[in-house]
């Protein structure tokens, strides 16, 4: 067969998405801090790391309910110290997201997504005047080097392992060079949505 | 419902975001946040729904398989391995053949079950693949046979560039679903080439047995790719191969799915901390899946439960769309294809693949890139942990009982061999004999 002349063909660009989630545009640096605690989180302040022979207690839970959990104990302590007089843009910094990251890699990664979104809307409601207030630290725990994967694409600030094998993910993979890498993804979205709407309501559902 | 957010806040765009990076870098150049790849792409610090685009990517409706490979020494053992893996699940077997055996001892009480045959032979004999086609001609059979990959990779045809061929052109039956050729783009993977000349390089040479054969032979050809370590170019470079295959194939008035084997590369192990080994080959095992292959296989590296897991769950997700509307991924996969493209079409100007690989033109570029990757690994740049980074803190060279770095004789060839090569061996090499 003749050789074939390829030198007309061309690739399609497509600039319309499939599909749109509303929160979509709610970024990182700009409020609600969806996508990071910084616009340039890893840039500016490298992930941190700890290594911890302690043994790691926390329970396997559910997405779902580890957050509305977060959200109502955050809100009793934010009730509690601003009947102590006190701004929320003092108290809002001093909390913190300690999660333990479970093996379900797009779950773990779609929950600290969910729980920037459901922070920003929670502090919201007491008008803080820092914009920093409304950007959520989140520590998280891993009991196998993998599960440290999990955690920095969902945009951890610092990561607390029992050995140092976890480091292969921040070293070798290149994933710390864009910020909420997985953002747009029709199922990462997806799953990021399910998990803020039914963490908000099983959270109102506790302290009304 | 999503209105969680959008009753408290307003949206920002792409502009606001870059305006907050730039208030937040307190006069440092936002060009410091931009990364450049081997690849001549820029990886940016974010990417956004007001600057999405992306390629229309044919996903497989099939989901993905695991395979299990089997070296071929004694028939009866191979043959009770096999009944073990069946009886484990295994879906796809890949038997390493390196030379004809007794075909009825080690397919005995085995067909029928829906399995997927591979095959990856060291020599190329048409009588015993017409046995063996004979034999399986109600399974589903890979048989592998890539006489350019073997040239790129040995330096020379098996017998001639006539006479391989030609016995291709004997085992070709019209009318059989069994895939006989494959495209060993994992060869270039291996010895250094970046991504983008993997994805031109693998078009280029299966546009080699398209312009021989015609159309028709698209569907008999299964692509090996080799995955490294940049986790989303790797996911990318499947989906932008999968683009453009499809896209030279409206060329030649068909259209199929390509059949995508994939493993990890050899290039990024060390010999130092097999265990950073297994976490390398999950991750990039887990980058072919979601890149969209249809096979993949960890080879040679063993994944125990803990490590296989993360893949099992992928299997629950639909994992070949989960890419779909990333900006990121969509962003590189259309950067990967469009440069892809242009390398494809210097290649076929010049007179296509072979030609390129008989003047060394191939060769020379795999091996600019290579070097490249090299500077970088040897100033630490490109980190292999246990090698040129924390060296004493994931186990010595001491441990080793056999010298790793025999090198075959060197034999005379036609062209220069594409060989294989691994970041730390020097490294590796220094050390054992300081440590010895």
């Amino acid at each position: 067969m003749k050789r074939k002349d390829f030198s007309n063909i061309k690739i399609e660009v497509k600039n319309e998405k499939d599909s749109y989630f509303e929160h979509e545009d709610y970024i990182a640096g700009v409020s609600p801090n969806l996508r990071g605690i910084h616009s340039t989180m890893y840039f500016q302040t490298p992930l941190e790391t700890k290594i911890s022979t302690d043994t790691l207690t926390k329970e396997n839970t559910t997405p779902e309910i580890e957050l509305s959990t977060f959200l109502a104990e955050s809100l009793s302590h934010i009730r509690k110290n601003i009947e102590a007089n006190y701004t929320i843009d003092t108290i809002a910094p001093q909390l913190t997201f300690e999660t333990k990251i479970g093996k379900n890699h797009f779950d773990e990664i779609a929950k600290m997504r969910a729980a920037r979104m459901l922070w920003s809307k929670l502090i919201k409601q007491f008008n803080p005047k820092n914009q920093r207030s409304f950007a959520l630290t989140i520590n998280a725990t891993v009991d196998a080097p993998f599960d440290a994967f999990q955690a920095i694409l969902g945009g951890c600030q610092s990561i607390i392992s029992k050995d140092k094998d976890y480091l292969f993910f921040e070293e070798e993979i290149e994933i710390l060079k864009t910020i909420d890498p997985w953002a747009g993804s029709t199922y990462v979205e997806k799953i990021t949505e399910k998990i803020a709407n039914k963490s908000w309501f099983l959270f109102k559902k506790t302290t009304i | 419902m999503s209105n969680l957010l959008t009753e408290d806040f307003e949206p920002s765009s792409a502009a606001a975001w870059k305006q907050k990076i730039q208030f937040e870098l307190n006069g440092e150049d936002y060009k410091t946040l931009l990364t450049s790849t081997n690849e001549g792409i820029t990886i940016k610090p974010f990417y956004h729904s007001d600057n999405f685009e992306k390629l229309e990517i044919p996903v497989p409706i099939e989901d993905f398989k695991i395979c299990q490979y089997i070296i071929i020494t004694a028939e009866e053992e191979a043959n009770k391995i096999v009944i073990e893996s069946i009886k484990q699940g295994a879906k796809s077997l890949k038997f390493i053949v390196k030379k004809s055996f007794n075909i009825d001892v080690v397919f005995a009480n085995i067909l029928d079950k829906k399995i997927d045959f591979q095959f990856e032979f060291s020599f190329f004999s048409p009588v015993f693949i017409a046995e063996l086609a004979e034999k399986l001609k109600n399974e589903t059979v890979y048989f592998n046979i890539d006489i350019i990959g073997n040239l790129a990779k040995s330096g020379n045809w098996f017998k001639s560039l006539n006479e391989d061929f030609k016995n291709l052109e004997t085992i070709f039956k019209p009318n059989t679903s069994t895939c006989y050729l494959s495209v060993r783009a994992d060869i270039y993977q291996n010895s250094g080439a970046n991504v983008v000349q993997q994805v031109a390089y693998a078009i280029a040479h299966a546009n080699e047995y398209l312009t021989k054969f015609g159309g028709n032979v698209a569907d008999k050809i299964q692509f090996n790719f080799a995955i490294g370590s940049n986790y989303f170019f790797e996911i990318a470079k499947i989906r932008a191969f999968r683009y453009l295959f499809n896209l030279i194939l409206q060329e030649y008035n068909t259209n199929v799915q390509p059949k995508v084997f994939a493993q990890p590369s050899l290039r990024n192990k060390t010999i130092l901390g097999a265990h950073i080994n297994k976490l390398r080959a999950t991750t990039e095992c887990m980058s072919a899946i979601l890149g969209g292959v249809n096979t993949v296989s960890s080879h040679p590296f063993k994944l125990k439960e803990n490590n296989l897991n993360p893949l099992i769950l992928l299997k629950e997700s639909g994992a070949q769309n989960i890419a779909t509307d990333s900006y990121y991924i969509e962003t590189i996969t259309k950067q990967i294809a469009e440069k892809a493209l242009e390398i494809f079409k210097d290649i076929e100007k010049s007179g296509g693949l072979l030609n390129q690989l008989k003047e060394g033109t191939i060769q020379r570029k795999i091996k600019e890139n290579a070097q490249k990757e090299q500077h970088q690994f040897n100033t630490g740049n490109l980190v292999l942990l246990g090698a040129n980074k924390h060296p004493n803190e994931y186990g010595t060279l001491k441990d080793l009982h056999i010298n790793p770095f025999l090198k075959g004789k060197s034999y005379k060839t036609l062209i220069v061999p594409i060989s294989p090569k691994r970041l730390a061996e020097k490294l590796e090499q220094k050390r054992l004999e300081n440590e010895a």
